[in-house]
């Protein structure tokens, strides 16, 4: 078990969006969340992800409690998201975009430029070439020095999803990776999903299109009226 | 000669000003209208350590310096808790509050009189105290500034900048701390102008806060709007272009009396064009939204 959701509750200044939200996630599947829009669905990965407090709950990743930590904290454990509308570095390339998404670069760090410039510079040459070959598992490879705004809707919600690939994430939350996309992207985003799962990535993806999602899911959850109801072996 | 001497020198300045602006607008996203409140600190405290303590130019480059890191504080704090529009107006009452105590605080800053007889650098017994030799003086520096900012610019940490300035959250969402960036691009740019405002009270040997206003602060981040925003030749262009309009204007003979507010006009009215026609500047390649 990898995620432990706890009688997680969320209300907005008196709207309750999520009641009692209680489920796990074994290591190396594919969960699907389904519910109606406005069900709260978004509202949860906030709160896995360390971009909203619960107002009440627990929870654990890989048994360590992290419902009160912030969000940089919560990547740095091993939690990726997407974002149900993109949220790619619009002025900045593909490349940097993929870049940006890498883990514990020592070119980030002030004292490093001090300390070991030259280790800055090999990582940086390692980094790329990740960046590159995953700007082809995503089908971005022909758009590496494209100015990230300047991708279509489609095309930067698959940037996100290799901005998680390359932030080494062992847990990915993607909210809606199907919707925008065509059907040959929704084929390929589900053949590269279904890989990941084999190298033991977990992955919890939110979705409207059932059917498409539940062909490569383990597990259904359906949120309704802020409760989780489980539906397990759909596959 | 002389007087295109002159002139580089001022360029230079502003050079130095408008890329140490550019490092927090156009790539942080940090519209600072505080600039010329750490130029002339850093002009201040390095006339004060040359002419009061008797320091050499470098060591007193070094001091001003490092007084304009500590004092950055403010700035730090205003973009770790303010966005965008707030933090503007926040930088914008510091600036207010620095230009009042260089006015008033006599004690140290000799008030609306000003520092005189500021000594020029030497090196190794050598005084750059003729005009050429303090334009070559300067051209080092000012050279070695834009390296660094070339230099700064092929690194991950400017990539990180230019990601705080895009997408905070999404910045976040992969382990990195907004705030931690913004600090660093706010400290270097501080450090930065304290170089600028060092070279200004060296060369003209006479300091007073008329210099380092609100409008001083204006006309840097026109420099680097006018440039283009996030682009290092932008702030370039910038600076020359506003540091030479006055001076092409004064071919034009306008009457002495009015000239300094038809200068402020012509300024007004170019930057007005620049953001309905040019939103990215000459060479920008990021706009404000
Ligand atoms: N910051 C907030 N303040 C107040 N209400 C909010 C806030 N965020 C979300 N809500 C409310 O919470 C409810 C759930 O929103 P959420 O975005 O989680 O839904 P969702 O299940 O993702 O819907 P969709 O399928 O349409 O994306 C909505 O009614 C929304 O208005
Ligand atoms: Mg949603």
């Amino acid at each position: 078990m990898i995620l432990k959701v706890l009688n997680v509750g969320k209300s907005f200044n008196g709207l309750i969006v999520l009641e009692d939200v209680s489920f796990e996630l074994e290591t190396g599947t594919i969960t699907s969340l389904f519910g109606e829009n406005g069900s709260g669905k978004t509202t949860l990965f906030h709160i896995i992800s360390g971009f909203l407090p619960p107002s009440r709950g627990k929870i654990y990743f890989k048994g360590e409690s992290i419902y009160d930590k912030p969000a940089t904290e919560i990547d740095k454990l091993g939690i990726g998201r997407t974002w149900q509308f993109p949220r790619v570095f619009k002025n900045l390339s593909v490349l940097d975009n993929l870049l940006l998404a890498s883990k514990k670069h020592p070119g980030e760090h002030v004292l490093n430029y001090l300390v070991n410039p030259f280790k800055i510079w090999q990582e940086e040459k390692k980094r790329k070439e990740k960046a590159v070959r995953i700007s082809y598992d995503v089908g971005l490879s022909d758009k590496l020095e494209e100015a990230a705004g300047r991708l279509s809707f489609g095309q930067q919600k698959l940037l996100s999803i290799g901005m998680l690939l390359i932030n080494e994430a062992e847990l990915l939350l993607l909210d809606e990776p199907f919707a925008g996309l065509n059907v040959i992207m929704v084929d390929a985003i589900s053949k590269l999903l279904l890989q990941l799962k084999e190298e033991g990535k977990t992955i919890l993806m939110i979705e409207h299109d059932r059917k498409k999602a539940k062909a490569i899911s383990d597990k259904v959850l359906y949120l309704t009226k802020g409760i989780i109801r489980e539906d397990v072996g759909v596959a | 000669m002389n007087y295109f001497l002159h002139i580089l020198i001022v360029c230079e300045i502003y050079i130095i000003l408008a890329l140490a602006m550019n490092l927090l607008a156009g790539y942080s996203g940090l519209l600072s209208l505080a600039q010329a409140a750490y130029y002339g600190i850093g002009a201040y405290v390095s006339a004060l350590l040359l002419t009061q303590a008797g320091l050499s130019f470098s060591l007193s480059l070094l001091g001003a310096i490092c007084f304009n890191l500590i004092i950055s504080f403010p700035i730090i704090w205003f973009a770790s808790s303010l966005r965008d529009l707030y933090f503007a107006i926040a930088t914008l009452a510091w600036q207010i509050i620095v230009s009042a105590i260089l006015y008033n605080w006599q004690a140290v800053t000799n008030g609306p009189f000003g520092i005189m007889g500021i000594p020029k650098p030497g090196f190794g017994g050598f005084v750059f105290d003729s005009l050429p030799s303090f334009a070559s003086f300067s051209s080092l520096v000012t050279l070695s500034v834009l390296l660094f900012f070339i230099g700064l610019h092929r690194t991950p940490l400017s990539r990180c900048f230019l990601g705080v300035r895009d997408d905070q959250l999404a910045m976040m969402s992969f382990g990195k701390k907004p705030s931690y960036f913004k600090s660093w691009a706010i400290l270097i740019s501080s450090g930065v102008s304290a170089i600028a405002g060092g070279l200004f009270a060296v060369y003209f040997s006479y300091i007073d806060p008329s210099s380092f206003t609100l409008d001083e602060s204006i006309l840097i981040i026109c420099m680097v709007l006018v440039g283009g925003l996030g682009a290092i030749r932008g702030s370039v262009a910038g600076a020359l272009f506003y540091v030479l309009l006055p001076e092409v204007l004064r071919f034009i003979h306008i009457p002495d009396s009015i000239a300094a507010n038809v200068r402020m006009m012509i300024y007004a009215v170019l930057l007005i064009l620049v953001v309905m026609y040019r939103p990215y500047g000459f060479f920008g390649k990021y706009t404000f939204e």
